[in-house]
């Protein structure tokens, strides 16, 4: 039995290569069938194998042409977003760009104000430091002008003499004539004064007909020969007071600073001298000795 | 071919095509209300003259000046579609200069010239700095 069936086992293997190698896959075929048309039947299957694929590409185009499509629409909305926010942006820009302006207008004239006060903080400064009749300075600023020598010589140790004046029977001319007439000597002694100073020397009104005169640096002799030239062209000064020609002298004590001293002590010791000179008949200097 | 000529506005700049001068330019600041309405014309024309059998020979020329101050995401794309048109006609034999004029201190304009630049292979595309006068 075994081995009358064994050919049989082997033809029908042999049946099955040869059909698989012509590729009839009819599952109804028998093994031992053989066909004529094996390569037209292989065309159509090729054709239809071709068709499936071609129906696959064309749907992958679909799938492309619909990513294309939103991602287009995907990149118009964010350009349309973009153009929104790019709008606001620019706006807030411009915005800022105003008020920088603005600011920068503000600021300009701010600091124009400010010029213009300290503009007239420094005049106030010189109304306040200079007496508007003479033309010297005002009381207030020739002590701080006298301070200010004072340090300087501590340091450089130079002289340093002062003077103080008094008109003569001044009172006189104001009570007899009106303080219109005493302005008008005064302002004439101002100018006297100060023409009779060097550079450097500072002259000030001490108060009503009083002047004190801060000269650095001037040894006494110096000073003495100052005062005197001053009392002598004020003596010879003539005043024209309406239809009359008015005269007046001036009476000068003059001292030079000590060592450590303040600047009150040695005007103290000025005012000495100056009521010496008083005393002595006025139109005259006074030096008050070291 | 009829010239195209726009005066500057708040939101668009300036736009010339001159055809008889054979040269296009574009200044200020671009954010239009609606870019494809403004630039629309544009390119069309652009297009039509730059496709038009005068412009098919190798001695053809045109110049493109630009001095952009400021422009929004869709005054890019049409710049964009304008400079894609000159570089077609610049591989079709037409001789395309384009100057892209920015001031000394705008960085931002500078750079945006340099990205556009980067796109031209036969156009040529030139960065000029603006003078103090304004050229």
């Amino acid at each position: 039995m075994r081995t009358s069936n064994a050919p049989a086992s082997a033809s029908a293997s042999w049946g099955k290569t040869v059909s698989e190698t012509l590729e009839l896959r009819e599952a109804s075929q028998s093994e031992e069938e053989y066909s004529l048309y094996d390569h037209e039947k292989a065309v159509i299957q090729q054709a239809e194998r071709m068709l499936t694929k071609l129906d696959e590409v064309a749907q992958g185009v679909r799938v492309l042409a619909q990513a294309y499509r939103d991602g287009f629409r995907e990149t118009s909305r964010l350009v349309r977003i973009s153009d929104r926010m790019q709008l606001d942006l620019h706006e807030a820009n411009r915005t800022l760009t105003n008020q920088s302006q603005d600011l920068q207008q503000l600021n300009a004239a701010l600091v124009k104000e400010i010029e213009r006060r300290e503009h007239l903080e420094q005049e106030l400064r010189r109304i306040a430091s200079v007496d508007e009749l003479t033309g010297t300075y005002s009381r207030r600023h020739v002590l701080e002008l006298g301070d200010h020598e004072l340090r300087r010589r501590v340091r450089h140790e130079h002289d340093l003499a002062v003077l103080l004046m008094d008109l003569d029977h001044f009172k006189r001319v104001n009570d007899s004539l009106g303080h219109a007439a005493g302005d008008q000597l005064l302002r004439d002694f101002g100018a006297l004064l100060r023409s009779g100073l060097r550079q450097g020397d500072i002259a000030g009104r001490f108060g009503g007909e009083e002047f004190l005169a801060i000269l650095p640096e001037t040894e006494l002799e110096m000073a003495r020969a100052i005062a005197e030239r001053l009392c002598a062209s004020v003596r010879a000064h003539r005043t024209e007071w309406k239809d009359q020609t008015l005269r007046v002298t001036v009476s000068v004590g003059v001292a030079t600073l000590k060592d450590e001293e303040s600047l009150e002590r040695v005007i103290a010791r000025a005012d000495r001298a100056l009521y010496q000179a008083k005393r002595s008949g006025r139109d005259r200097v006074e030096v008050m000795e070291r | 071919m009829d010239s195209l000529y726009f005066p500057q506005t708040e939101r668009s700049p300036l736009l010339e095509l001159d055809f008889a001068k054979r040269r296009m330019r574009i200044e200020g600041e671009s954010y239009p209300e609606n870019a494809a309405a403004f630039f629309g014309p544009v390119l069309k024309s652009l297009a039509h003259y730059l496709a038009s059998p005068a412009q098919d020979g190798s001695s053809s020329q045109f110049l493109v000046d630009l001095r952009m101050a400021y422009f929004n995401s869709s005054s890019a794309k049409a710049l964009m579609n304008i400079f894609q048109l000159l570089e077609s006609a610049a591989r079709r034999g037409v001789r395309i200069q384009i100057n892209w004029y920015y001031h000394p201190d705008d960085e931002t304009m500078m750079e945006f010239g340099e990205d556009f630049g980067e796109d031209f292979e036969r156009a040529r595309f030139s960065l000029c700095v603006l003078g103090e006068d304004g050229e």
